[in-house]
């Protein structure tokens, strides 16, 4: 076998290699001494890794653990809110919703509008008829019935009516 | 069952994983943490973090399989968002004052133990050429050789092919190799 490729010590040093190229590359190592050498490079590399992860090791600090447990307490409003959000906004709850509120938008405005109308009292109705009546074309009479005419000068004062006897 | 959104209210259940999940693996966590960014605000942040995505996305993780590597992924993911975020100021190395606080603690030299200095002085060219590695090369650098995993294991934490895999570790490895031995002359 020819010399391994960097590449093949490094996939050999991982156990990377297929079977049949590990078999060669390890039996090549055993009667090479440049690529035994070249080996011995790339597993002290490993293992100058692995003592600095050794001697760095540290403890994980308490903050950090406070740090979760404090950052889910406050985020467990928010998330209930998203919840209710969430379960309001399903379709068989936002729709006949939808429609509640565009039914409310028309017709609150009109029955707030139909109670905002002047009360008209019956006196209003009455004279009213009275000047109807005074301008019928087809009457007996085309001046206004001595028998509606109102004995009452006062305009403010509520009208009375007297029914006249005007047959001959 | 699907997974559980994040707007459903906890469960003890979700509680009780949490904190067996900190418990057992909050220490690895938090050093591969610390491995990846090279300081321990950036790691503080990193775990807990992680800790919480485990929390949300619990019903996520597969029972039978491991919780190392579902944690990794999501701490090498996150580190991946944090240095997008940063726009590259993160590649930066360490400046050269950093490094004694960062890992060799902060004690004054006077008292510190002749054998903890040596150990410092031999660990700190590492810590040197790891930090100056791209965040790429030194993730798979880090779940080879620290956390001894596969090609196929380190492709699924990192979310790449095994042969990019491949080619970034032997990349890494031969920068690493120059830069330990350039730190160790200076």
């Amino acid at each position: 076998m020819q010399h391994p490729k960097p590449e093949q010590l490094t996939d050999y040093f991982y156990a990377a290699l297929a079977p049949e190229a590990d078999a060669a590359v390890h039996a090549h190592l055993a009667q090479c001494a440049s690529c035994a050498t070249a080996y011995d490079d790339e597993a002290a590399l490993s293992s100058m890794l692995r003592r600095f992860a050794n001697d760095s090791e540290r403890e994980l600090p308490r903050s950090v653990v406070d740090g979760v447990w404090e950052r889910l307490a406050n985020e467990r409003p928010k998330a209930r809110m998203a919840a209710f959000l969430g379960a309001v906004m399903r379709p068989f709850v936002a729709i006949p919703a939808a429609i509640a509120i565009v039914l409310a938008a028309v017709f609150i405005p009109q029955y707030a509008a139909q109670r905002d109308l002047p009360s008209i009292d019956a006196s209003y109705y009455l004279q009213d008829h009275a000047a109807m009546a005074a301008t019928v074309p087809f009457g007996v009479r085309s001046s206004v019935p001595a028998a509606l005419v109102s004995n009452n000068d006062d305009d403010n004062a509520p009208a009375t009516f007297a029914i006249a006897n005007d047959e001959p | 069952m699907g997974p559980r959104k994040a707007t459903e209210p906890p469960t003890a259940e979700q509680a009780a994983f949490l904190e067996r999940a900190i418990e057992q693996y909050g220490k690895a966590t938090y050093n591969f943490a610390y491995r990846l960014t090279g300081n321990e605000a950036d790691a503080r942040d990193l775990t807990q973090e992680a800790f919480i995505r485990v929390y949300r996305a619990w019903r996520s993780f597969v029972p039978g399989t491991s919780f190392t590597s579902w944690i990794y992924r999501i701490v090498t993911n996150l580190h991946r968002d944090e240095l997008r975020r940063r726009k590259g100021r993160f590649y930066e190395e360490i400046p050269e004052d950093n490094a004694p606080q960062d890992f060799g603690g902060n004690k004054p030299l006077a008292v510190e133990p002749i054998d903890e200095y040596v150990e410092r002085q031999l660990s700190e060219p590492v810590a040197k050429a790891l930090a100056a590695l791209s965040p790429d090369q030194r993730q798979v650098v880090i779940l080879a050789d620290i956390e001894e995993y596969s090609y196929q294991e380190i492709a699924e934490i990192v979310g790449c092919s095994i042969g990019t895999v491949r080619s970034r570790l032997h990349r890494a490895r031969t920068q690493l190799r120059k830069l330990v031995q350039a730190y160790s002359r200076s």
